[in-house]
C-alpha cells in the first residue's frame, strides 16, 4: 500500500483495524516532528527518543480515541509531550551542563569553527534556560508551524497563554540568535 | 527573527530554522523501524479482546450448559406418589387386575398365571 496518498484519517483507521503498515505511514511522517518536540522537553537525545517511541506507542494503543475530524498532528503531539513530561518527572532527568559559550571556544580546531560551536551553543543555552512551556510552545510555532489554536490543543493550555509564551520565547532567544545569523552571514 | 517582531502572528522562518539545527534529529528511519518493531510486543486491543473472548465464550456456554440443565428439572414432572388403585405399569394385565377396585374373579387370576 503506498502510504504516502492516503490521508491521515484514512491511515489512522487502518491502523486502528490493526495494519501495521499504515501505522508505519504515520510514524514516518511525524517521527520528526515528535522527536524534536520530545527532545524541547527533555535534553538528553536518547531519553527524547524513547519518549517519543513510547507516545507513538500509546497512541497506536488508543488511535480509537482519535477524532478522523481533526488533524491528526496535534493528537499525536499532545501524547508524545505527555510522554517526555511523564519521563522527565519520573526519572528527574540528569541536568546536563549548559555548554557556555566559552567551554565551546576551548574546543579543538580552527578558530571559526570554534566560533561557530560557541554561538550556535550559547542559542541551544538560551532555548533551554526557557520554561519548558515556552520552549515547547515556540518549536511548535515557529518550527513545526501549527497555529496558537493548535498549540493550546495540544499544550492543554489557553491561546492567550500560548501567544504570550510565544512572545516571551521570542524575546529571550532574539539576541543569540541575531549573534549567530549574524556569525552565519559573515561566513564566506 | 530578521524583520520578525516577538508580535508577529506568523512563524519566523530563521528562526524555526536555527531551531531546527539545535534540534536536530538524525535517522528517522531508524526510528521508525524501532517503533514498528515496539507496536509487535505491543497486544492490540482486539487480541486482548480476543483472549478475553475465548475463555468468556466458554465460561458462557458453561453458564447456558447449567441454565438448561436446571430449567429442564424444573420443567420436567416430578414422579407422583401412586395412588393405592394406580395401575404401576400401564399395559400389564397383572397390574391392571390389582388397580382394579372390584375384587378379581379368582378363575381370572389363575387362568392369567396358567398362561405366563
Amino acid at each position: 500500500m503506498r502510504t504516502d496518498r492516503v490521508t491521515e484519517a484514512e491511515l489512522a483507521a487502518l491502523a486502528h483495524a490493526g495494519d501495521r503498515e499504515a501505522f508505519g505511514g504515520l510514524v514516518t511522517r511525524y517521527a520528526a516532528q515528535a522527536r524534536r518536540v520530545a527532545r524541547t522537553i527533555l535534553d538528553d537525545a536518547d531519553d527524547a527518543d524513547d519518549a517519543a517511541q513510547d507516545g507513538f506507542l500509546a497512541a497506536w494503543r488508543h488511535l480509537g480515541r482519535y477524532d478522523p475530524a481533526r488533524p491528526f498532528g496535534p493528537w499525536l503531539l499532545r501524547i508524545v509531550a505527555n510522554a517526555a513530561a511523564d519521563r522527565r518527572r519520573r526519572r528527574r532527568v540528569r541536568q546536563t551542563e549548559e555548554l557556555s559559550p566559552v567551554s565551546a571556544s576551548a574546543d579543538t580546531g580552527p578558530a571559526a569553527e570554534a566560533d561557530r560551536r560557541a554561538l550556535r551553543a550559547a542559542f541551544a543555552g538560551a532555548l533551554r534556560q526557557l520554561p519548558e512551556r515556552q520552549r515547547t510552545a515556540i518549536v511548535l510555532f515557529d518550527l513545526e508551524g501549527y497555529s496558537h489554536a493548535e498549540i493550546a490543543d495540544i499544550l492543554g493550555i489557553p491561546e492567550g497563554t500560548v501567544r504570550s509564551d510565544v512572545f516571551h520565547a521570542r524575546r529571550a532567544l532574539r539576541g543569540p540568535m541575531a549573534a549567530w545569523r549574524g556569525w552565519k552571514e559573515r561566513e564566506p | 527573527m530578521t524583520g520578525h517582531s516577538p508580535f508577529d502572528h506568523a512563524p519566523d522562518p530563521a528562526l524555526g530554522e536555527a531551531l531546527r539545527e539545535v534540534l536536530g534529529v538524525d535517522d528517522d528511519a531508524a526510528f521508525v523501524r524501532a517503533v514498528l518493531e515496539r507496536t509487535h510486543a505491543v497486544e492490540p486491543w482486539w487480541e486482548i479482546l480476543g483472549d478475553w473472548a475465548r475463555p468468556g465464550v466458554a465460561a458462557a456456554l458453561l453458564v447456558v450448559a447449567a441454565g438448561a440443565f436446571l430449567l429442564g428439572r424444573l420443567v420436567t414432572p416430578a414422579p407422583t406418589v401412586l395412588g393405592a388403585g394406580e395401575p404401576v405399569q400401564a399395559g400389564f394385565e397383572v397390574t391392571a387386575l390389582l388397580a382394579d377396585a372390584a375384587v378379581p374373579d379368582i378363575e381370572v387370576l389363575l387362568g392369567e398365571g396358567l398362561t405366563r
